[in-house]
């Protein structure tokens, strides 16, 4: 019952400043609340580390009377993380909401981050496939409702139900691995994954995170892109990324993974250069989540599942604190710089556990794609970073001070899960950290003089020619591995299927559909008199 | 061959005209006497198997049957769009032709299923095609109607041989005036008085 | 005042007086209502056969009621049955007002109820089918309601069900030859393929199914739902008498094959056809059709491991299509609304109707968290501990029904319209306990589906 605590203080928390907001609106009190409440979450997350395994098991579920047939709900050492990320990110993003009250910052939508949160602790904690599957609804069905009411736009809408669909694309593919696991007479749980079906999940897990295969349907971003856009962004992928990191190590089905493995590295590939070369941290941030967490994938594909969590951390913590970075100042600098070395994978730092999944010894050249698309996200990161934005000076003395402290929470929440998660981050692993992050500020350096903002129209006809070379393979780069000409060929595909099954649908309705069907009949009875059913 | 069997033959002959005129005819009146008509050779054959006073229910039903149905005047609704013209007619004929086929050869093979005289499974073979056939080139409710009066009605020849319980006739009776009342009302219906 | 007589006859005069008091809505609907949830009410706590003693009253129901020669037999066994058809009854009456069904739906209804009840209790269970046949006769005056032109389905909807009636009454007659005749194989051989081609019309089972997505999209959806929804449950526990009494279709592993294949035909091409549709009411036909044949492959898993399965089906799929109805009659009321491409900005001009027609969608396409999930989730397992071919096939099946509802969805997402709430308090109160009803039985399956089981009671063999 410990583990229901968080759940329902967040739950019931947002739902109480709902409430409020529409019989008084107002923020000061929602605001004090929702502080109170995230850190009473956060710190109470902390509590439970010292109390895992946590477990929360439901009632008999229905069916055939095995253990995996209830709903099951576990903190331990794997979910942990997770879900105490979730809390320092609700916690940091209601102190930085502060910072952001004039651009739509509500009681409402703290009290949509809130529910996100409680929704993610409830994916996150799932412990068998039947749970995950319920709760992983629950989460996109809470994402898909909080999307809806904020949207406007008319393209945007669909957009969100396309990325539903493909949420419930990666449900069904959990489902599925549960059917194979019963037609090997296994009932499926996290603690015994056999190989074939760890890659099943791994595809469910790649499908609800956008890597495999690359699929960008939130291209566009919300219009509440901080605050609450971090949490939509966040919550879902926290629940995959926690499932990862259940499989087992060593490896998956030795067929297939290699495929999984160069679908996943063009990914981070393509992700992590759009994102270097990108102006707009936020608009740019679906790229982001796809590179960390291609990482993450790739890491469970190379055997090692624990080596997802850095990555995992590293995809949701210095991830969240750029885009909660809207008030920049020199003072206010340091934090995400802090956040920079949670990224750089250094020795000694909460990323470098990381390198346990992308660089192996002996060496295995595909290292070098990884060391690359981490040299890219760091400096992306760090010209994100350094870019001008608005003041902080300009907003009032108390914002002054809480702001900063927010941002400092998810550098210290990543710290913590780090201390507590990932020991081997604290031992030294390799040197690789410290030759992607000189890397990546010889990149930035460069990059910096060649994406410089162009005035006019004159200064871009004079811009290098190595920036004109950079768009154009992007462009083609972005043709091929964004798949949209797969997706294409789906759409073509689809629509002469649609005209058969029209005209089918004409013949069997149409005037003469009677004698058709006994036609039909006759031709079914043939062959069952053949060959009889599967 | 006895003065029964002849009978017989000439009740199925009886019931292959009735049916063909079901299936080509575009004239209401023609219809429902055809009908009216098919439901003597059913009764006939019937007969055959059962007691002379069950075997008149059949008979009357479908007389009542055939008067509920006159009794809307159904001009328009025997008119089939899609066949109405020589062709239709050629082609429901060549069709049917086709079907009196499969009745004949059939119907040598069927009495291992139920034991039945010839006459019997002919008439009763011929009634099932020739109202399926009705049924699956029409999309008029009169001549649906008419089409599974004419199922039915080759169906209760088969079964009354196997099967004699006065509740069962009862209740096939029930339904052959149920579905001509229901055909009725599906004419009449579309110009009724909305009951919203 | 014997059971059949309280559950049958009366209901059936009740709707002869309901007819004629047709034109007061109102009081028809209401007193239908009655009825119907006090003959449930009877149904839960009125043994059969059983003395009651109720202070100095005591008085005892008996099973069996005689009507020329033959018998209505409803016993202890039936309760369930009973309670739960005529509460989906009472329930669907209530809501005709909000659905604004034509007048003659609730009296021929309720005639169409009762007739339906007398196929579970008639013997020999043979003469069912010519209940069957009056039930659909009964109920085709409500889908084609006077003053209204009416399509291709109801039409189609009468042959396949009166073609059926013969092959049934041919089957019963085939298997009372085989008690008679054991010895004789090729009796076995004919009663199957009897018996095969009834229900193959009554189930609607492959290709005898066209007339479900005509119906749902020509007649008004609430009552083309209750139609599908009550005939289709009572002939489903119907064809389990056939397994009851005999013992060697029991053992028939062509039975179980024939079903394992139909099954699978009707999921795929229910979910296939759906994957490509431009109405919303034809996407309840296809849906039905899908659910159809989970039902047959639940039944095709065989007698220890299906039919507990088959009876716990009932209820998430009575819950789903009766709010799916509701929704739907609902949001084809909405102003301006033609067609499918109406739907945009739906979500946004009517919330309510919006997300429970969706609800209701998804809860049959077994997305997890609703009704449809749990049960369903337990057949695709069994049947991959049997063979990994069949849930393959059933996912597929499924993904392209999902594809067809994440359409419709967009398509209502879609839009810039202003939020608003366009549907009176009645329809969201009603639309919320159908949405309720579909979350609550996702996340606690346990509470409410075993108690499905009981609908098995009368079938003391499969037990």
């Amino acid at each position: 019952m410990l583990l229901l605590i968080p759940i329902l203080l967040y739950a019931v928390s947002a739902l109480a400043i709902a409430v409020w907001h529409f019989v008084r609106p107002g923020f000061g009190v929602p605001w004090l609340a929702a502080v109170a409440v995230t850190l009473a979450g956060w710190g109470l997350m902390i509590y439970l580390r010292l109390r895992v395994p946590v477990e929360l098991a439901g009632q008999m579920w229905l069916g055939l009377g095995d253990a995996g047939q209830y709903p099951y709900f576990v903190l331990d050492v794997i979910s942990w993380p997770y879900a105490f990320a979730l809390c320092g990110l609700a916690l940091a993003i209601v102190q930085t909401a502060s910072a952001r009250l004039a651009h739509k910052s509500n009681p409402l939508a703290w009290a949509a981050s809130l529910a996100l949160t409680s929704a993610g602790l409830v994916a996150v904690t799932a412990a068998n496939p039947l749970t995950l599957a319920v709760s992983w609804t629950m989460l996109d069905v809470t994402e898909v409702v909080v999307l809806l009411a904020t949207v406007r736009k008319l393209n945007l809408s669909t957009r969100v139900v396309v990325a539903f669909s493909a949420r419930v694309v990666g449900t069904m593919v959990l489902v599925w691995a549960m059917l194979v696991a019963r037609s090997q007479g296994i009932d499926l749980n996290f603690t015994q994954i056999p190989a074939d079906i760890s890659l099943v999940l791994i595809l469910a897990a790649g499908l609800r995170l956008g890597v495999l295969p690359l699929h960008l349907t939130l291209r566009e971003e919300i219009p509440m892109r901080r605050g609450l856009g971090v949490m939509l962004r966040s919550a879902a992928p926290a629940s995959s990324l926690a499932l990862l990191a259940r499989l087992p190590a060593g490896g998956s089905d030795p067929t297939w993974t290699p495929v999984f493995l160069t679908l996943a590295t063009l990914a981070v590939l393509y992700t992590a250069v759009v994102w270097l070369f990108s102006n707009d941290p936020l608009a740019a941030r679906p790229y982001w989540l796809i590179a960390v967490s291609g990482l993450a994938v790739v890491s469970v594909l190379r055997g090692q599942p624990a080596a997802s969590i850095a990555w995992g951390l590293a995809m949701l913590l210095p991830g969240g604190l750029l885009f909660l970075y809207s008030a920049r100042d020199r003072g206010t600098l340091f934090f995400p710089l802090l956040g920079a070395l949670g990224l750089s994978a250094l020795p000694f730092t909460p990323a470098s556990a990381g390198w346990l999944g992308l660089w192996a010894q002996p060496f295995d050249p595909a290292s070098i794609f990884f060391l690359l698309a981490h040299v890219a996200l760091l400096a992306g990161y760090l010209r994100h970073v350094i870019t001008p934005g608005e003041s902080l000076r300009g907003l009032e003395r108390w914002v002054q001070g809480i702001y900063p402290f927010g941002l400092l929470m998810l550098v210290v929440t990543q710290w913590i899960a780090a201390w507590f998660s990932l020991p081997q981050s604290f031992a030294l692993i390799a040197w690789v950290g410290v030759a992607t992050t000189l890397l990546a500020l010889a990149a930035l350096a460069v990059s910096a003089r060649l994406m410089r903002p162009s005035a006019t129209h004159a200064d871009e006809e004079q811009a290098g020619w190595v920036s004109i070379m950079g768009q154009r393979v992007g462009r083609w780069m972005g043709a091929i591995f964004r798949l949209d000409w797969v997706y294409r060929l789906g759409m073509y595909l689809y629509g002469g299927l649609r005209a058969v099954v029209s005209f089918l649908i004409t013949i069997l309705e149409g005037d003469g559909g009677v004698l058709w069907a006994m036609v039909l009949l006759a031709l079914l009875i043939s062959l069952l008199r053949i060959g009889g059913a599967p | 061959m006895t003065l029964t069997e002849v009978v017989s033959y000439a009740a199925f002959a009886l019931l292959l005209v009735t049916s063909l005129a079901l299936l080509l005819s575009q004239n209401w009146r023609w219809s429902i006497i055809a009908l009216a008509v098919q439901y003597v050779g059913v009764f006939w054959l019937v007969m055959l198997s059962w007691p002379i006073g069950l075997s008149v229910v059949k008979l009357v039903t479908g007389w009542m049957a055939g008067a509920l149905i006159g009794s809307s005047q159904p001009a328009e609704e025997l008119k089939d769009a899609t066949f109405s013209n020589i062709q239709g007619m050629v082609f429901r004929l060549g069709v049917s032709l086709v079907g009196l086929i499969l009745v004949f050869t059939t119907a040598p093979k069927l009495v291992d299923w139920i034991p039945a005289g010839q006459p019997v499974l002919l008439g009763a073979l011929v009634l099932l095609v020739n109202g399926l056939l009705q049924l699956g080139m029409t999309t008029r409710p009169l001549r649906v109607i008419l089409g599974l009066l004419t199922v039915l009605s080759g169906f209760e020849i088969l079964y009354a041989v196997v099967e004699q319980s006065v509740l069962v006739a009862g209740l096939s009776s029930i339904i052959t005036l149920g579905l001509a009342l229901l055909g009725a009302y599906l004419m009449a219906a579309p110009e009724m008085e909305a009951e919203e | 005042m014997s059971a059949p007589l309280l559950f049958v006859l009366l209901p059936l005069v009740v709707a002869v007086g309901l007819y004629f008091a047709r034109a007061r809505r109102w009081l028809v609907v209401v007193l239908a209502g009655i009825v119907c949830f006090s003959l449930s009410a009877l149904a839960l706590l009125a043994p059969i056969d059983t003395l009651v003693q109720i202070g100095p009253i005591s008085f005892e129901i008996p099973s069996t009621l005689l009507i020329l020669g033959r018998r209505l037999v409803l016993e202890d066994g039936h309760r369930p049955f009973l309670a739960l058809i005529y509460t989906t009854a009472g329930f669907w009456f209530l809501g005709s007002m909000v659905a604004r069904a034509n007048r003659l739906f609730v009296p021929m209804g309720l005639a169409m109820v009762a007739l339906l009840v007398a196929v579970s209790a008639v013997e020999p269970f043979l003469y069912a089918a010519l209940l069957v046949e009056m039930a659909v006769l009964v109920s085709v005056p409500f889908l084609a309601p006077p003053g209204k032109p009416f399509g291709q389905g109801v039409l189609r909807y009468l042959i396949f069900q009166s073609l059926a009636m013969p092959f049934i009454l041919l089957a019963g007659w085939s298997l009372a030859s085989i008690e008679a005749n054991p010895s004789n194989q090729a009796l076995y051989g004919q009663a199957e393929v009897f018996l095969g081609l009834g229900f193959a019309f009554w189930l609607a089972v492959f290709p005898f199914y066209t007339w479900i997505p005509l119906l749902t999209e020509q007649s008004h959806p609430y009552t083309a739902g209750f139609v599908v929804t009550l005939l289709f449950s009572v002939i489903l526990l119907f064809s389990l008498n056939f397994l009851d009494t005999f013992a060697w279709l029991r053992s028939s592993t062509l039975l179980f094959q024939s079903l394992r294949l139909v099954g699978l035909i009707m999921v795929v091409t229910g979910g296939v056809w759906a994957a490509f549709q431009r109405n919303q009411a034809r996407l309840m036909g296809y849906a039905v059709i899908l659910e159809l044949g989970i039902s047959l492959l639940a039944l095709s898993l065989g007698i220890a491991e299906g039919l507990n399965l088959f009876a716990q089906l009932f209820l998430p799929r009575i819950i789903t299509l009766a709010t799916w109805a509701l929704a739907l009659a609902i949001l084809q009321r909405q102003p301006g609304f033609r067609g499918f491409s109406d739907l945009r900005g739906l979500l946004r001009r009517a919330p309510v109707v919006g997300i429970t027609w969706m609800l209701a969608y998804f809860s049959l396409g077994a997305l997890p968290l609703l009704a449809g999930f749990p049960v369903r989730m337990v057949v695709m397992e069994t049947l991959a501990s049997q063979s990994i071919g069949a849930p393959l096939w059933v996912m597929a099946g499924n993904m392209g029904y999902l594809i067809g509802g994440l359409r419709a969805l967009a398509l209502m997402a879609s839009g810039d319209d202003p939020w608003r709430i366009s549907e009176t308090r009645t329809q969201i109160a009603m639309l919320v306990i159908g949405a309720l009803a579909l979350i609550l039985v996702g996340l606690f399956p346990g509470v409410f589906v075993p108690g499905m089981n009981g609908l098995l009671e009368p079938f003391t063999r499969l037990r």
